[in-house]
C-alpha cells in the first residue's frame, strides 16, 4: 500500500506543479454551465406575427402572446414574400371563416410559439364570446401545483444535475487519459513496470490520487453551481457530493483502462468521443420514453446514466440515500470492474 | 534465449553471463538488439524461448526487483517534478523511508555529478543533466544489479570520465553491471565486451583478448573484423 500512496502522492504533487490544469478542471465545467444556465434559462419566446386583414378583437388576443405585425391590404399578402426576410415567424391572415396560418418553418422554437399564440387567441375570443357559460361548457379555472420544484423552474434546473455529472466525468477522464500516455511516451511507464510495484497497486495508487483531486473538483464545482449559479437543491448536500466523487472514480478508471489501449494523445481523444458521446446522449438529457426499447435498454448499460438519475432523484426530488441507493451501488459496480480490468490490463503489461 | 516484438525476431541464441562484481558492456551498432535484451533482462519484455535467471531468480525478477537498478534509454523522468520529487518517487516505490533517502540522495547525486537544484523542475534542466538525474534514480536505491542502457549518451568528456569511475567504484564494492554503448571507446573500460550484430552475439571477452583475437589495433576494428566474417560466412553458406 506504501507503493500506491507514493504514486497517489506523486500526482497530487504533478498538479500542484501544474496550477494551469487545476484551475481548468474546475473553471472549465462552472464555465460552461454558466453558459448554459444563460442559454436555457432565457425567458420564453415571443414570436413576431404578421396580421393580414385580421379585425382588431384577433389582433389584440394575438398581442399577448406575440409581437404583432399588421400587413396592409395594399402591399403584398403573400405570406411567402413577407416571410422571406425572417424577421416575421408567421403569417396570419383570415380567409372566410378560416384562419390561414403560414409558419416560417425553419426554427422548431419560432414554430410552436408562434402556433401556440395563435390557438390561445383563438382560445381566448372564445372564451370572451361566450360569458357565463351558459350555452358552452361550464367555465373551469386551473390551479397547477408541483410536487417537486415550482412553475419557476427552467429547462436549465431539469438538466443541471445531469450536467454536472457529465462534465465532473469529461474532465477527470481527459486528465487521467492523458496522464496515462504522457507517462507511456515518457518512458516513465517502463520505469513503474520494473519496478516493484504491483498492478493493482499501480491501478490504486492512480484512483488514490485522481480521487482526491476529483474529490475537490467536485466540491468545488458543486459550490458554484449551488451557490453562484442558483442550482435548485431540494436534497442533501453531502449525498450530491458522494454521486460525483463516485461518478469521477468510474471515469478515472476508465482512463486508465482507456490508456492501455492508446499510444498517443491523440488517440485519447479519439477514444473519448467514442466512449463520452453516445453515453452523455442517452444519459437523460434528452427524454427516452418514447425511443426505442432497445435505446431505452441501451442507456441503463452506461455508468453515466445511473449517476445523472441519483443526482436528479436527490437534486430535484429531494432523494434519501434510500431512493439513489441502486444507481449509487451500480456506478460502484461499474468502478469495481473497470478498476479490475485496468489492474488486468497492467498485470498483463508487467509480465509481457 | 530467443526474444521478438509480435512475429519479428529480435535476438537469436543468445547465451549470455553476467559474472558479479564485473562490468560487462553490450557494444554493437543501433537498432541491433542491445534495448531488447536489457528490456528481457529487468522484465520489461518476456523472452520467446529460453531462460533468463536474474540474481538467482527466473526472469521476470519479480522477487528480486529491489535489486535490479535499470536505467532506460529515454530520460524516463517526470519533466514536471523537481529532480529532489523524481528520486524521493521512484525511492518509495523501491520500499525506501524518508530516512533512507534524505541519507542516499546526496550520495547518489555526487555519485552522478549533479549538483542539488533545489525546486527546479526536470522540464528546465539540460539534457545532459536529465540524463544525471535518470542514473541517479537507478542508483538510489542501491541495486546489485545495474542494468543501463546507453547512460552516457549526450554527456560531455568529463562528466562520462567521471561516471565511468563511479561504476568502477560501485563494481569494486560488488555491484554486476550491464552497460550497452555504441561508442567503442567506452567499451574498453568494462571488464567484457560482448559484440552485439543483427540480433546474436559476434565475439565476447575482455577488451584485450579481442583486440588480440581479431588481430587489429583497436576494438572498433576488432567488432569490424568480426562483423566482416560474420556477413562472410552467411554469404558463404548461401552460396
Amino acid at each position: 500500500m506504501r507503493n500506491a500512496m507514493a504514486l497517489a502522492k506523486r500526482i497530487l504533487q504533478q498538479f500542484r506543479h501544474d496550477p494551469r490544469t487545476v484551475a481548468m478542471l474546475v473553471v472549465a465545467p462552472v464555465f460552461v454551465m454558466w453558459l448554459l444556465s444563460i442559454i436555457l434559462g432565457s425567458p420564453g419566446f415571443k414570436p413576431t406575427v404578421a396580421a393580414v386583414g385580421l379585425p382588431d378583437q384577433m389582433v389584440q388576443a394575438l398581442e399577448n402572446n406575440a409581437t404583432v405585425v399588421q400587413v396592409d391590404a395594399n402591399s403584398t399578402t403573400d405570406p411567402a414574400d413577407i416571410l422571406t426576410d425572417r424577421s416575421i415567424d408567421a403569417v396570419v391572415a383570415l380567409d372566410g371563416t378560416t384562419l390561414q396560418v403560414t409558419v416560417e418553418g425553419s426554427n422548431a422554437t419560432h414554430n410552436r410559439a408562434s402556433i401556440a399564440a395563435v390557438q390561445q387567441a383563438m382560445a381566448s375570443m372564445t372564451q370572451a364570446a361566450q360569458p357565463g357559460g351558459q350555452q358552452g361548457p361550464p367555465q373551469a379555472t386551473i390551479d397547477i401545483s408541483y410536487l417537486h420544484g415550482s412553475s419557476d423552474w427552467g429547462s436549465f434546473d431539469f438538466f443541471g444535475p445531469i450536467f454536472i455529472g457529465v462534465f465532473v466525468f469529461m474532465f477527470v477522464f481527459i486528465t487521467s487519459g492523458m496522464s496515462l500516455v504522457t507517462e507511456r511516451t515518457g518512458g516513465t511507464m517502463e520505469r513503474l513496470l520494473v519496478s516493484p510495484i504491483k498492478a493493482w497497486q499501480l491501478v490504486a495508487g492512480y484512483c488514490i490520487g485522481f480521487g482526491v483531486a476529483a474529490a475537490i473538483q467536485s466540491v468545488l464545482v458543486l459550490a458554484a453551481s449551488i451557490l453562484l449559479l442558483k442550482f435548485p437543491n431540494e436534497g442533501q448536500t453531502w449525498l450530491v457530493v458522494v454521486i460525483t466523487f463516485s461518478m469521477a472514480l468510474v471515469s478515472m478508471a476508465l482512463g486508465l483502462l482507456v490508456s492501455a489501449l492508446a499510444k498517443t494523445a491523440f488517440q485519447v481523444i479519439q477514444l473519448m468521443i467514442l466512449l463520452l458521446v453516445p453515453q452523455i446522449l442517452v444519459s437523460g438529457i434528452f427524454d427516452l420514453s418514447t425511443a426505442p426499447r432497445w435505446m431505452q435498454i441501451l442507456s441503463q448499460c452506461f455508468p453515466i446514466t445511473h449517476g445523472a438519475n441519483a443526482l436528479l432523484g436527490v437534486m430535484l426530488r429531494g432523494d434519501r440515500f434510500s431512493g439513489i441507493g441502486l444507481d449509487l451501488g451500480i456506478v460502484w459496480a461499474f468502478f469495481v470492474v473497470l478498476f479490475g480490468l485496468a489492474t488486468m490490463s497492467f498485470a498483463r503489461r508487467q509480465t509481457r | 534465449m530467443c526474444a521478438a516484438y509480435g512475429k519479428t525476431e529480435v535476438l537469436h541464441d543468445i547465451d549470455l553471463e553476467l559474472p558479479p562484481g564485473r562490468i560487462t558492456g553490450l557494444v554493437g551498432p543501433s537498432g541491433h538488439g542491445k534495448t531488447t535484451l536489457v528490456s528481457v533482462i529487468v522484465g520489461a519484455l518476456r523472452a520467446k524461448s529460453g531462460t533468463v535467471t536474474v540474481l538467482g531468480e527466473p526472469a521476470p525478477p519479480r522477487r528480486v526487483k529491489d535489486n535490479v537498478g535499470f536505467m532506460p534509454q529515454s530520460e524516463a523522468l517526470y519533466a514536471d517534478l523537481t529532480g529532489d520529487e523524481n528520486l524521493r518517487f521512484f525511492g518509495a516505490l523501491y520500499g525506501m523511508t524518508a530516512a533512507q533517502m534524505a541519507e542516499r540522495i546526496p550520495t547518489v547525486l555526487k555519485q552522478v555529478s549533479l549538483p542539488q537544484q533545489g525546486g527546479k523542475v526536470v522540464a528546465e534542466y539540460s539534457g545532459g543533466m536529465q540524463r544525471r538525474l535518470s542514473l541517479a534514480v537507478a542508483l538510489l536505491h542501491e541495486p546489485r544489479l545495474l542494468v543501463l542502457d546507453e547512460p552516457t549518451v549526450g554527456l560531455d568528456p568529463a562528466h562520462r570520465v567521471a561516471l565511468w569511475a563511479t561504476f568502477r567504484q560501485l563494481a569494486d564494492d560488488g555491484a554486476t553491471f550491464l552497460v550497452t554503448t555504441h561508442v567503442m571507446d567506452e567499451a574498453a573500460n568494462c571488464d567484457t565486451v560482448v559484440l552485439i550484430h543483427d540480433g546474436r552475439v559476434l565475439a565476447s571477452g575482455s577488451p584485450e583478448d579481442l583486440v588480440a583475437n581479431s588481430g587489429t589495433a583497436n576494438l572498433e576494428a576488432a567488432f569490424l573484423q568480426f562483423e566482416a566474417a560474420q556477413t562472410g560466412t552467411k554469404e558463404d553458406g548461401n552460396a
